[in-house]
């Protein structure tokens, strides 16, 4: 990797404008692929081989020079990138398909230029450290997800949640920046990570450590600074909504892990701040998602409780660190750096199967779906992949990076006294409700989207989608079923990761027995299942199978469509449950007592998310409609002006009397 | 060169009134730009040298006489294609170039001026040839902004003048030069040279465009034409800022100096308020222009309020902004005949109608709310870097607060008018790529300098505030 290298892709990004509409994607992938190979490579030798830090000048930023360093935190962070932002790429191919006649050449130019300035400036924000320069691609990379969430623009609501978008990615921007600066006025070092180490060596490290939170916090998605969230990975085509969530809210755990290799004071208060805002964005997140009805909302819900999970390993580790644990110190932050790729893998994978029902039926409603797995084998097959490893179950990648945070819980018990238990018990039921609300809420997306028979008309049309959606499938899937069965493989490696925050990372080494035999089992239990499907075919080729309607129990008049389990009933329990926390409200007429023939009536149910609705929603709506109140002084009378200019006059005046200035 | 100068404006400027063939009147405006660029140059290689007893130039006079120069320039390229898609009559043009000439010679006059009565003259006269500008139209709305701008901004020329006047009475026997203030400031009564500051800043602020007399320079670049918007917001703030800091400049070396950074730092921090309150409620895109320049004038102030550094960033942002600003008015102007609206209900869609006109905006507005890489990014980052450095963590923590709404309107009513497409939008005109040539322009070369360092103007600036109170030791930036 040289910076000529990335200059030249860079530069050659232009010829995305230059080519005729059928040819912009193409050159747009060939240019990933190049700066794939290129970061991937590097990033391989920093974390397989013993080459150090590699140390990359870059260009300058008026005038100083700006290097982009490779340690093993960024190589881990480019390696994810690279892979889900080029199935990103590869997908997009199929997806766009039904666009290239609405929008123009330009609108499509912009489209693949963005998605490819998005992986350019991802890959510099995982390997810059100077302040200004970082802050320009962390910018860069706000703004082309911006212009990729608007795709569809002739939506309102698009543009209105990408408008959103954009001003709390300026907001977490500012709080960045306040961040940088702070440490580098109170002490005068160079302004960038790189001042850090002198800031945090002298200072107390949580005022500054709670500005890179907020504005790092709010790229990741932690609950309350996730209200973005939920409405943008909607909002944009699958492929951005797959890479967003795979990959570019993983900015934000990359600028908290970068921000934490320089803090070694106050860890343990830190560490149990990420943990307690960890659990409610992880249980939070998930119970929110089960109560949306929207596939590519749910989906999103659920990337705020896997950036809790990824969190709690990150809180543990802390502790384990400030508590002189080493087990549970290494084996919290590869449990949260393992998570960072699982998640990337299968949340990728899941919004690509979304985008592909999306596609084919014209909605992302689950209410409007139903037998989808008929119709679209491949595509369910992958999608309940997908969903068996989001809820951590073996032999799949999910498990092995929640197994890593487990088994680091339950290995330091005893070894910090009863707080620290109570903390790490605490985390250990937090993670197993999280869990399990997780496969609540996966059977429940799985059966009403891909079992029993189509609800509506939408579902009856559609068709398994083109290879060119398939590939990129494939790819996660593998990878996702690759880490299930040979943990070892991906957690050797990431032990070089873990050992910039972790001294002793032999714990890392010691669960090699516990892996391996996990390996075995997920082998054995993948054999098994194999064996049966086999036995199963082979019974099976002489039984004539047929289809018809399920038994009615003597009712004539049911239909399948009507007459089954909808999202809202298999959730009833649960929201009766958890009323309070999530907002569900119900809007029906309910039957009288004399109606006999009952008139035909319509069941809704809406959703709100408290969190959003009072922190964010609320407040801002309130300050801005205060604010235009007080826009009552453009009166358009001379008067009016003259007197202002009195006002002013006098209020200087007094306040110099008064010496306050 | 100076004494040439303006006996080449006395020339041009009747031949421009009386002569009624609409080429050559724009030929003689560009010739009339050349002889200023000329000026400007002579200006440079002769910095310090007295002329005709008035006149001396100083490096920030030179420095914003380029600004206006650049301006003035591209500002008659669109009031050229303004006057030719409108098909004006030959009066109105000639009306307007002449009133134009006078404007740019008057807005170059403050900036030579050495003598504080012929400041105040020429800051009078760009308000008269400012006036003749804003009545472009000659409709009824056009006609009350132009009388409420005669009236307004004389009022707060006259204040100005009493601030000379007050001034004057603390300095008894000098004469007005400002080299002689300067050196017997220090002697003179403090409690007149608050008085006269106060009136200064009220007074000038209707030609910065900051609180108090706001209100009348917001309306006078809405009912302009986009190219005057673009000389209001660019040049003329440079007038207002150089006349208030003439007066600074006096007063820096006695025992006020203190006192009016606080007075600039309320200055800009009330602006800054009042800009963001406006600013959300308006649907007017020029006003919307016209509000953020309030808000870069508000900053502007708040950064030369903390001193030394902060003298550096509040120049550096205020040429800037006055290019980028440019830029957007153009634009702004392009978007305004297309639509024939500039109305946020008559408008949208703009990406389909113009897609290069669509980008400049777009890259207008990365400048205007100050993301990165625009170079005013980078003046937002060293004024928050000074503020903090100083202490003044409040300050920081409003600034930030109030630029969010900024950043909110702007985004929200740009991409309204760049990707949603309007049902009430009747597209008149098609955009021609090329006339959004010079915007883009204007508004790249911000955003270069972003990421390079625009040496060349840093180090006017640093020469220009070496007569400020820790001017010389300011060593990099």
């Amino acid at each position: 990797m040289n910076a000529t290298s990335i200059a030249v892709i860079m530069g050659l990004s232009l010829i995305i404008f230059a080519v005729p509409a059928r040819l912009k994607w193409h050159v747009s992938f060939v240019l990933q692929i190049l700066l794939g190979a290129i970061t991937g490579w590097s990033a391989l030798r920093v974390l397989l081989t013993d080459t150090g830090i590699l140390n990359v000048p870059f260009f300058y930023l008026r005038g100083n020079p700006v290097q982009l360093l490779m340690d093993p935190l960024s190589a881990y962070f480019v390696l994810v990138i690279n892979f889900t932002a080029i199935t990103g790429g590869l997908y997009a191919l199929g997806y766009l398909k039904p666009y290239a006649a609405a929008k123009n050449p330009t609108e499509l130019s912009l489209h693949h230029f963005s998605f490819l300035w998005l992986h350019i400036s991802m890959l510099l924000v995982c390997m810059i450290r100077e302040g200004l320069a970082f802050l320009i691609v962390w910018e860069m990379m706000a703004v082309t997800s911006f212009i990729l969430v608007i795709f569809e623009s002739e939506k309102k609501e698009t543009i209105r949640i990408g408008i959103n978008y954009l001003i709390q990615m300026h907001v977490a921007l500012v709080f960045i920046m306040s961040g940088f600066i702070y440490a580098s006025a109170k002490t005068g070092a160079a302004f960038g990570f790189d001042g850090l180490a002198t800031y945090f060596a002298v200072y107390a490290p949580f005022s500054a450590f709670l500005l890179f939170f907020i504005g790092f916090g709010i790229k990741a998605g932690f609950m309350p600074l996730h209200s973005w969230l939920p409405h943008a990975h909607p909002a944009a085509p699958a492929h951005v909504s797959g890479v967003m969530s795979g990959v570019i809210i993983k900015m934000g755990i990359y600028g908290i892990l970068r921000t934490l290799t320089y803090i070694h004071t106050d860890l343990l208060f830190i560490g149990i701040f990420m943990l307690v805002i960890s659990m409610i964005s992880g249980l939070l997140g998930v119970m929110y998602a089960i109560v949306q009805h929207d596939v590519k909302k749910l989906l999103a819900y659920h990337s705020i409780e896997n950036i809790g999970i990824i969190g709690i390993g990150i809180g543990v580790g802390l502790i384990g660190l400030a508590m002189n644990i080493p087990e549970l110190a290494a084996l919290g932050f590869a449990g949260g750096l393992l998570h960072v790729l699982n998640h990337s893998l299968f949340k990728s994978l899941l919004f690509y199967c979304a985008g592909s029902v999306n596609q084919q039926t014209h909605t992302r409603h689950i209410e409007d779906l139903g037998g989808l797995i008929k119709q679209m084998p491949k595509t369910g097959l992958f999608f309940l992949l997908g969903a068996l490893s989001i809820c951590g179950l073996p032999p799949f990648n999910g498990f092995i990076s929640e197994f890593l945070i487990y088994s680091g819980l339950f290995n330091s018990l005893q070894s910090g006294g009863l707080s620290i238990d109570l903390v790490l018990l605490g985390a250990f039921v937090g993670l197993v409700l999280i869990g399990g609300l997780a496969i609540f809420c996966f059977t429940k997306v799985f059966s009403i989207v891909f079992l029993g028979t189509g609800r509506t008309e939408a579902p009856r049309h559609a068709h398994e989608v083109t290879n060119s959606m398939i590939i990129p499938k494939v790819a996660s899937g593998l990878l996702i079923v690759a880490v299930g069965i040979l943990p070892m493989a991906f957690v050797g490696p990431l032990s070089k990761v873990t050992g910039q925050f972790v001294d002793d990372v032999s714990a890392m080494r010691n669960t090699t027995a516990a892996l391996t035999q996990v390996s075995y089992g997920s082998l054995l239990f993948v054999g098994i299942a194999a064996l049966l499907w086999i036995v199963r075919t082979f019974q099976q080729k002489k039984v004539n199978v047929g289809f018809g309607p399920t038994w009615g129990c003597g009712y004539s008049g049911a239909d399948p469509a009507v007459h089954q389990y909808t999202a809202t009933s298999y959730a009833d329990n649960y929201v009766a449950i958890v009323g309070p926390l999530v907002k569900v409200k119900k809007q029906y007429i309910p039957f009288k007592e004399d109606e006999i023939f009952p008139f035909p009536r319509k069941f809704e149910t809406h959703t709100r998310d408290p969190l959003e609705h009072y922190l964010v929603n609320r407040p801002v709506g309130v300050l801005t409609t205060r604010m235009e109140k007080a826009a009552v002084f453009q009166t358009g009378k001379l008067q009016h002006y003259m007197l202002y200019a009195l006002l002013f006059m006098v209020l200087v005046f007094l306040l110099t009397v008064f010496q306050y200035i | 060169m100076v004494t040439l100068y303006f006996i080449a404006a006395g020339i041009f400027i009747p031949v421009l009134f009386f002569n009624r063939n609409i080429r050559i009147s724009h030929t003689l405006v560009f010739a009339f730009i050349s002889i200023l660029g000329a000026l400007c140059i002579y200006e440079a290689r002769h910095l310090y040298s007295v002329e005709s007893s008035f006149f001396k130039a100083g490096p920030l006079g030179v420095l914003f006489i380029f600004v206006t120069l650049i301006i003035s320039f591209f500002s008659h390229i669109h009031y050229v294609i303004y006057a030719n898609k409108r098909e004006q009559g030959a009066r109105s043009v000639s009306v307007h170039n002449s009133s134009f000439v006078i404007f740019v010679t008057a807005i170059s006059g403050v900036f030579l001026s050495t003598h504080l009565g012929m400041l105040w003259a020429f800051l009078e006269a760009s308000t008269l040839s400012g006036t003749a500008l804003i009545y472009h139209d000659r409709d009824k709305l056009s006609l009350e902004a132009t009388w409420k701008y005669l009236f307004v901004s004389s009022i707060g020329v006259t204040l100005g003048f009493a601030g000379i006047m007050f001034l004057s009475i603390a300095a008894s026997n000098t004469p007005n030069y400002i080299d002689e203030l300067v050196a017997v400031a220090p002697r003179m009564n403090v409690g007149w040279l608050k008085t006269s500051f106060i009136f200064v800043v009220a007074g000038f602020s209707v030609k910065m465009g900051v609180v108090p007399f706001f209100t009348i320079d917001i309306d006078a670049k809405d009912s302009s034409p986009s190219p005057i918007g673009a000389m209001f917001s660019g040049p003329l703030m440079s007038v207002g800022f150089m006349a208030i800091y003439r007066f600074y400049q006096i007063y820096a070396h006695t025992s006020i100096l203190e006192w009016m950074n606080h007075l600039l730092l309320v200055t800009g921090v009330l602006s800054l308020f009042f800009a963001a309150v406006f600013i959300l409620k308006t649907n007017n895109y020029k006003r919307m222009l016209a509000y953020s320049s309030m808000e870069h004038a508000g900053l502007i102030l708040i950064a030369f309020s903390t001193g030394v550094t902060g003298y550096l960033v509040a120049i550096l942002h205020l040429v800037l902004h006055a290019f980028a600003k440019a830029g957007m008015f153009f634009e702004i102007g392009q978007v305004h005949r297309a639509f024939g609206s500039k109305l946020e209900e008559e408008c949208g869609g703009y990406f389909k109608h113009s897609p290069v006109g669509s980008i400049t905006l777009l890259a207008g507005l990365l400048c205007v709310i100050a993301m990165p890489p625009s170079g005013l990014f980078m003046t937002e980052f060293m004024l928050f870097k000074s503020l903090m450095i100083s202490g003044q963590w409040w300050i920081v923590f409003i600034v930030m607060f109030l630029l969010c709404f900024f950043v909110y309107a702007m985004v929200k009513k740009f991409f309204t008018l760049i990707f949603i497409k309007n049902e009430n939008a009747q597209s008149a005109e098609e955009v021609h790529p090329l006339e959004s040539l010079s915007p883009l322009l204007l508004i790249g070369a911000v955003l270069v300098f972003g990421v390079v360092s625009p040496d060349f103007l840093i180090q006017i600036i640093q020469q220009a505030i070496q007569v400020l109170p820790g001017g010389q030791v300011l060593s990099n930036y």
